[in-house]
């Protein structure tokens, strides 16, 4: 059920005015601004003047709030806001005014203080008795989900007797058999319902589209969405509940504008999330803010306790968290209790995958082109098996499953609140051995008392994982032919490989892998805040919140005796590697706000200090030559380990002192301005070098509150700038000292003897990475607000940016190139949103479109250089990062005479050694061969654009969703195709390739064992069109009607089928077309764990 | 409203006393360069981290046997890594090719930054023991000029670095001749400062003879004759002469079981006391022998060494006094034909059964297929831990003999010959022969005895049959100018198809390409000629 507030706050009828209670959580925070609204000069001073005619009393109330500077307060849901009332009035106090107002009908007002609240007296609704005429009738409020509205207004049509709904959503009220009652909830549309002799209704109410309205959730406080003058997205939460997600990254691919998600689907694995493209070398991993808790997002978090995402992408909506924002922050907010006796919620997820597979050659194929390849090289053929035929992908891959299981609990009386969840998720992946088992738990209350409000959030996790083995399956797969058995008894272990003559690969055996290398992770980890707020005066609160994220992470690795290749020595021993860490993080954050009305100005200003201190402390232990159990296994602990014992420690540890300050200034909704500064300290630098400071300033302006503009059409329109800085530090806590490594001894006379020198040089200068952001945002909303468009542009510039730049070899250095302010990129983009919202008679749907570009260049490297080379990409001053820089084919030659006539300019002969149907390459630097100067520009590996398509219908009691992602104009490296269609080292074969034969053969060159002529790595032939367009998800559920299930005492059951990555339409003939690459090669496609289709089916039930 | 502002700000302030001096925080892993370089004991753990640099795949443990012998004229490379065999055939499509180009060249200069730190951090240590501080300077210049040595024989116009490095150098590139007067300089300062013996632990560490024959290298690779002789007469003839002889088993000088003997001048030290250990400088790390497993034949390594067949025929060219044929073949290499000329030996390869007359066996394929030699491939036997186990790692503890006694005596009969002719020199060359039981020169091979020349030409065979794989033929080479002349080179062209793609025109090939990363990086560095 999710809220959509209009501007007042909805009281229950309760008439105590100090504790007024919210329902949810967005109530929550929106009322900590309402509260702040106050104003100190006393009823009598303020005179007012009112001109309406049939206007709804909320814009009534609006323009009393504005002019005179008091705060309303709605104390029951029975005052109806969109009544239509009219007023003239000169020049009157505030309670004259009110007086006038409510003349006609049974609302009352107190005034007390700067507040004003409005109720209508509980006896009138009650107590009305008029037997004679009337009847008793009974209903049920609901809202679109089925769930029940808790203090929904009933109203009676002729007599304005009313009552609200209960704690299940039902009411009882009298009426007269042919009246009609009103039924009205705040962010809902009212219903009008003749009665006609029913006696009981059930009333679904269908929410407004007053998105604009919405609170989203800031650093450090909270903001309504129509004030927003940063670039923020807000991700549907309706998303969340559709999609498996096993992890946070999961929820945000396509979800929104500017988010670049990448990621296989190997259980437990973390993805790539990068916001407006890369901004700095070493991370452009974002912060994840969970519950004020500045930490990160990986795969123990559960995604099922998300009770809103919001994204900051700007430097001046993410300025407050200043040199930990630079990347974009990710704002998480769990779920809260609300008021009301306890509430379960239970889930159950039910899904198979299947991973996608190469289409490789069978035995017979495999032995006809193997004997061409060794025919071409003027070979005999290998002396082949007959007998085997192996199928290497059946013997890794397997249907996976996953297993989700949530139970949630939540409740809350007036001044307390509790919701406590816990989860179960497993996955057994496509791949053998792959396994992801996690367990979370969670507690998050909160209480009031007075002035003094306390909460916690805290979350449990364990999640155990594995790990792929040392050399990659879904590459092996393609190194081993298919005449190899699975096991063989004559090699160390048991396991079939290569064979110097009958089947010639260094390939190695993906099942033997996984049985001899056992990678395990098992991860506890302890996250959570406490936090309390003291309201000092009317809107002036101090807030004190620590936080502590505490991490438990042991690793594992049980090597077995035996070989998985051929050539391996057999002799390396048994090990067990046990390497355990221990990551503390604790956060004491001090803020204080104010909040003020004046007029039409609003400030609302905060102020604090926070300290974080993280400590990473590692140890380990490895030991050799296991003990053997009486069954031949081996006792697996370090204990019985007879030999080798080695130990490890280190421990890492990072301080940062942060001030920080924002104003935001809002006149008549008209105007904002939002001023932020932000000052971080850290030990990761030397004295004199520590301290940054990162200011923002944004504006927005709506011009249809100008009374010279009259736009019709047009329901809501804002214009908002902004520029700031951010800072960065993703650096080693001790990178500006040059340490000595005590780890290089020597031996002597057959004697170890201990060495110890300086290998890694440093910067010890190094200084604060910085961002500069300017962003250009207008937000616009149409038909009545059911079209509403987004559109962004950003200009980025990272300075100064801490990379470990190489360094000429020739300075010795070692372990990695030392940290350097080493270049500035320049990143722009263009980000659009639009969404749909509408009804057709019963018909409820939503479509949603988001659209993504971005361009990057390198606008400085550092020591002066101008480009950075990989072998198979150039980033280059006025370049986009990582192009590709390859020597480019241009194909085959067909006969003798084509190869003698290849000359350059002097008339030398390019490729003498060529025969007919080799690759004829551009001798790009017309040297007369080729060599690695004849490398060019050929092609960029960034995505033209990006774009999300979400659609949304409802339809009775069924629903329907779909997520598309389109990726268009990349080009990528099929590095796992260089390996199959390569034919100088064997391997499988992709199948149906028909080599160049005989003249006018085209397409597929010469296949030659032992000839690196048509297999040069560094070639655009491996280049290919990375677009691809796929329905991420699709999913339908359907709510059994509450007839059915309301005997069980349950509210509601849903059950669901969704499908993820079911449809992929792409030209790519790789595996899976969305997979991240490095950070210089970024379309290089090195065959990961690819994106797995799967069927989840699901049910959840809530009573 | 003010005062209640200030009123909170101030509380905040109280509650929180964010002292900035949290933020000053020390590595508590390790010592940093500010608390090092104090005491005796930092300066030898200091120089015995430049020895630590013999255990990395860049330098003598791995990738150095392909460079000076599997590139030469004596071996190639079967490698099934394919990049891998073009980098010793002269094929260099990729300047980067990490192996070849890149890792050799950087772990020279890891060694070289190990050394500099010694040499400009010592120098200030107060030593209660004056002739151990200069013994450690000593070693770290002899270390150097071994790195640098190498640097100049293989891309020959290198930079030249003195002093420890700050990641903002950009040092420019000097030619090889300025290269080996750089280092005939330090090594004159660094036999002044080494010890002529070493007793217990510090055995294998750089002695007086080490760094004589080592300049001796240096000065006959700029023919400056009288300088290398002088030089080697001190092991030879002058006061080092005690210390130095030949082994009477040749085979010893390839054993781990008589590692440091009278024949050794300078042993790089290996052990197998971290088997399956990692690379790098961490605890456990491998300190031992890698080329052994690359070697092997297949199944027991890589099969990557192969010498060529002119070699062996060589060999079998002349028998001993006694008849026999000379018994370096068989541990110089493994051949095709081997039972038939050694009758009497087991013919095991890897406690194997050497099967004579179809393939080696069924297990050991050493069919040529991709090396353009025609017929069966002959594999390196030199420093193969065979003679004591049947299988191979990446750990084989026998020491490389960096420079052994038999070496000094062909050299300095080179040197000789190079002086004043034939007649004195052939002594010296006679006494190498002799160990193998081969007669005397002017027995076997008196026209060789007729010329400077003829002498010259013999000279290189019979440096051939003693040293095959050990790292000396690409110097020698280049010395000898076969990669300055058209017709020299044509010698090598026939006897290896490998030299086909070798310039020579431009002679380019001779030296290495630089990588162009290392170019990227460093704006003061030039291309070799010609790439």
């Amino acid at each position: 059920m999710k809220n959509k507030f209009y501007k007042l706050i909805i009281i229950p009828n309760d008439h105590s005015m100090k504790h007024f209670i919210s329902f949810r959580i967005l109530t929550l925070l929106f009322s900590f601004l309402l509260t702040a609204l106050s104003f100190s000069a006393s009823a009598q001073d303020v005179k007012i003047s009112l001109n309406f005619k049939n206007k709804p009393l909320s814009e009534v109330f609006n323009t009393i709030e504005a002019k005179s500077g008091y705060s309303i307060l709605v104390r029951s849901n029975d005052v109806n806001l969109n009544d239509v009332v009219s007023i003239n009035v000169v020049n009157k106090s505030v309670e004259e005014v009110l007086t006038l107002l409510f003349k006609q009908s049974k609302i009352n007002f107190e005034i007390t203080g700067k507040s004003i609240s409005i109720f209508i007296p509980q006896k009138n609704a009650d107590n009305i008795n008029n037997p004679a005429a009337s009847k008793k009738i009974t209903g049920l409020v609901t809202d679109e989900k089925g769930d029940p509205i808790i203090g929904a207004s009933i109203i009676e049509n002729t007599s304005n007797k009313g009552t609200v709904t209960d704690i299940n959503g039902q009411f009882s009220i009298e009426t007269s058999n042919t009246g009609q009652i009103k039924i009205s909830y705040v962010g809902y549309e009212n219903q009008l319902i003749d009665v006609n002799g029913k006696s009981s209704l059930k009333i679904n109410l269908k929410q407004t589209s007053q998105f604009l309205d919405e609170i989203v959730v800031v650093g450090y406080g909270t903001q309504r969405k129509k004030d927003l003058t940063g670039a923020v997205s807000i991700v549907d939460t309706k998303v969340l509940k559709s999609k498996t997600a096993t992890t946070i990254a999961d929820v945000l691919q396509g979800a929104a504008t500017g988010v670049y998600v990448r990621g296989g689907s190997q259980p437990g694995q973390g993805a790539t999330i990068q916001i407006r493209g890369i901004k700095s070398l070493t991370n452009n991993n974002p912060l994840f803010v969970i519950d004020g808790l500045l930490t990160d997002g990986n795969n123990d978090f559960n995604p099922e306790d998300i009770e809103s995402i919001q994204i900051l992408k700007d430097a001046s909506s993410a300025a407050i968290y200043g040199s930990r924002a630079a990347n974009g922050v990710i704002v998480i907010t769990t779920k809260k209790g609300k008021e009301g006796p306890l509430k379960v919620e239970l889930s159950v997820k039910k899904g198979y995958q299947t991973t996608p597979r190469y289409t490789l050659a069978g035995r017979d194929e495999f032995i006809r082109l193997n004997n061409m390849a060794y025919a071409n090289a003027g070979l005999p053929p290998q002396d082949h098996r007959p007998d085997i035929n192996t199928d290497w992908q059946n013997e890794i891959f397997q249907t996976g499953t996953l297993d989700e299981y949530n139970a949630s609990i939540s409740g809350g009386g007036k001044n307390s609140t509790y919701m406590v969840s816990g989860n179960y998720f497993g996955n057994k992946g496509t791949l053998i051995g792959t396994q992801f088992d996690r367990y979370t738990f969670r507690v998050n209350t909160e209480a009031k008392k007075g002035i003094l409000k306390v909460g916690e959030n805290l979350s449990l996790s364990k999640a155990f994982s594995t790990e792929l083995p040392s050399l990659n399956p879904y590459w092996e797969v393609l190194r081993m032919l298919p005449t190899i058995p699975v096991y063989d008894d004559a090699n160390p272990g048991g396991f079939g490989y290569g064979d110097g003559y009958r089947a010639k690969t260094f390939g190695s055996n993906p099942v033997a892998l996984k049985y001899l290398q056992n990678r395990t992770n098992n991860n506890y980890r302890m996250r959570g805040n406490v936090y309390a707020e003291l309201e000092l005066a009317d809107g002036l609160k101090y807030k004190v919140n620590y936080g502590l994220d505490a991490e438990f992470y042991f690793h594992r690795y049980l090597r077995r005796e035996g070989t998985w290749t051929y050539n391996q020595p057999a002799t390396d021993p048994s090990e067990l590697y046990e390497p355990s860490s221990t990551y503390f993080s604790s956060i004491i954050d001090n803020t204080i706000s104010y909040n003020k009305k004046f007029n039409k100005h609003t400030i609302d200003a905060l102020a604090g200090i926070t300290y974080q201190s993280e400590t990473f402390e590692t140890k380990g232990a490895l030991t050799q030559n296991l003990l053997k159990t009486p069954e031949g296994d081996y006792f697996q602990v370090l204990g019985a380990g007879t030999s080798g014992a080695q130990v490890y420690g280190n421990l890492n540890e990072a301080k940062m002192i942060s001030y920080l300050g924002r104003i935001n200034y809002n006149y008549d909704d008209k105007y904002l301005v939002s001023a932020t500064v932000r000052s971080d300290g850290s030990s990761r630098f030397k004295k004199g070098e520590r301290w940054g400071t990162f200011p923002s300033i944004s504006v927005g302006w709506r011009p249809l509150k100008e009374s010279f503009i009259n736009l019709p059409g047009i329901d809501d329109l804002k214009l908002r700038a902004n520029y700031g800085t951010l800072g960065s530090v993703n650096i080693g806590c001790y990178d500006y000292f040059a340490l000595i490594n005590i780890n290089t001894p020597a031996v002597f006379n057959n004697t170890v003897q201990g060495g110890a020198t300086q290998v890694k040089l440093v910067n010890e200068d190094i200084k604060w990475e910085t961002l500069v952001q300017q962003n250009y945002g207008i937000d616009l909303a149409l038909f009545n607000n059911r079209l509403s468009l987004s559109a962004e542009y950003f200009i980025s510039d990272s300075k100064d940016i801490l990379y470990g730049m190489p360094i000429p070899d020739s300075s010795g250095n070692d372990g990695g190139s030392p940290v350097v302010n080493a270049a500035n990129i320049k990143n722009n983009g263009f980000e659009l949103t639009a969404t749909w919202k509408d009804k057709i008679s019963d018909f409820n749907y939503n479509i949603g479109i988001n659209f993504t570009t971005l361009n990057n260049s390198v606008v400085s490297l550092g020591y002066g250089e101008t480009q950075v080379k990989t072998t198979t990409t150039l980033s280059k001053i006025g370049q986009p990062m990582g192009m590709w820089y390859l020597i480019k084919t241009d194909g085959l030659f067909q006969n003798t005479n084509e190869i003698l006539n290849y000359k350059n300019t002097n008339g030398v002969v390019i490729q003498p050694d060529a025969k007919p149907g080799d690759i004829r390459y551009v001798d790009y630097n017309h040297d007369g061969k080729i060599t690695d100067d004849d490398r060019q520009l050929a092609g960029s590996p960034w995505a033209k654009f990006e774009a999300g398509l979400n659609l949304g219908a409802e339809w009775k009691n069924f629903d329907l969703s779909m997520n598309w992602f389109a990726s268009i104009g990349s080009l990528v490296f099929n590095a796992p195709r260089q390996l199959t269609d390569r034919f100088d080292d064997n391997s499988n074969y992709r199948t149906g390739i028909q080599p160049w034969q005989k003249e006018g053969d085209t397409g597929f060159p010469r296949i030659v064992y032992s000839s690196t002529l048509n297999s040069l790595v560094e070639t655009d032939r491996w280049l290919e069109d990375g677009s691809f367009v796929r329905l991420k998800n699709l999913s339908i559920g359907y709510n059994i009607p509450k007839s059915l299930i309301s005997r069980v005492s349950i509210n509601q059951c849903r059950l669901s089928l969704s499908g993820q990555n079911l449809l992929t339409f792409t030209k790519y003939s790789g595996l899976d077309p969305e997979f991240s690459g490095s950070l210089y090669e970024r379309g290089m496609d090195s065959a990961g764990y690819p994106n797995v289709k799967a069927i989840t089916f699901g049910l959840n039930i809530t009573f | 409203m003010k005062n209640k502002i200030l009123i909170g700000l101030l509380l905040i302030i109280g509650l929180v006393s964010c002292n900035e001096n949290l933020l000053d925080l020390k590595n508590p892993n390790t010592l940093d360069t500010g608390n090092f370089w104090k005491t005796e004991e930092d300066a030898e753990l200091g120089v015995n981290a430049v020895y630590n640099m013999f255990y990395k795949q860049g330098g003598f443990t791995r990738w150095l046997d392909y460079s000076f012998d599997l590139k030469s004229d004596e071996c190639t490379n079967a490698s099934p890594w394919l990049e891998l065999q073009d980098w010793t055939k002269f094929k260099y499509t990729n300047y980067d090719f990490s192996e070849g180009n890149r890792l050799i060249w950087s772990t020279h200069y890891k060694a070289i930054f190990r050394a500099n730190q010694v040499l400009a951090y010592v120098p200030a240590i107060q030593f209660s023991d004056e002739t151990k501080k200069q013994r450690i300077l000593g070693e770290a210049l002899y270390l150097r000029s071994m790195y640098y040595y190498n640097l100049a024989l293989l891309w020959g116009n290198v930079p030249i670095v003195v002093k420890p490095s700050k990641p903002t150098d950009q040092p420019f590139n000097v030619s090889q001749d300025s290269v080996f007067n750089f280092i005939a300089i330090d090594l004159l300062q660094a036999q002044q400062m080494l010890q002529e013996k070493y007793i217990g632990d510090d055995i294998g560490r750089a002695t007086v003879g080490a760094a004589r024959s080592l300049l001796a290298r240096v000065y006959m690779m700029q023919h400056k004759w009288d300088k290398a002789k002088e030089q080697l007469y001190w092991l030879v003839e002058g006061n080092g002469k005690g210390y130095y002889d030949l082994v009477t088993n040749w085979e010893d000088n390839f054993k781990h079981t008589t590692e440091n003997n009278i024949e050794s001048v300078f042993e790089i030290q290996y052990s197998d006391v971290n088997p399956g250990g990692p690379e790098g400088d961490v605890p456990g790390q491998s300190m031992g022998f890698q080329r052994a497993q690359f070697f092997a034949p297949n199944g027991i390594g890589w099969g990557e060494g192969i010498i060529r067949r002119w070699v062996v025929d060589e060999f079998l060219k002349e028998k001993r006094t006694d008849g026999q044929y000379d018994r370096r073949l068989l541990r110089t290499a493994w051949f095709y034909e081997q039972p038939t000329y050694f009758p009497f030996d087991n013919n095991l390869v890897y406690g194997k059964t050497f099967t004579n007359g179809s393939r080696w066996s069924a297990q050991w394929d050493f069919e040529s297929t991709n090396t353009g030699e025609s017929g069966h491939e002959c594999l390196i036997r030199k420093y193969q831990g065979d003679y004591y186990r049947t299988f191979e790692t990446y750990e084989c503890p026998i020491n490389f003999r960096y420079i052994r006694f038999a070496d000094v005596l062909l050299m300095y009969a080179e040197c000789i010959n190079n002086i004043s002719g034939p007649a004195d020199a052939a002594k010296y060359v006679d006494r190498v022969r002799n160990r193998s039981k081969l007669a005397n020169l002017s027995v076997k091979y008196p026209d060789a005895l007729s010329s400077p020349e003829k002498f010259q030409q013999r000279l290189e065979t019979e440096r051939t049959l003693e040293l095959c794989g050990e790292q000396v033929r690409w110097a020698d080479l280049m010395r000898w100018g076969y990669f300055d002349s058209k017709d020299k080179m044509a010698i090598l062209k026939a006897r290896d198809v490998d030299f086909k793609l070798f310039d020579d025109v431009t002679f380019k090939h001779k030296f290495f390409p630089i990588s162009s990363l290392e170019l990227s990086a460093n704006k003061n560095l030039k291309q070799n000629p010609n790439y």
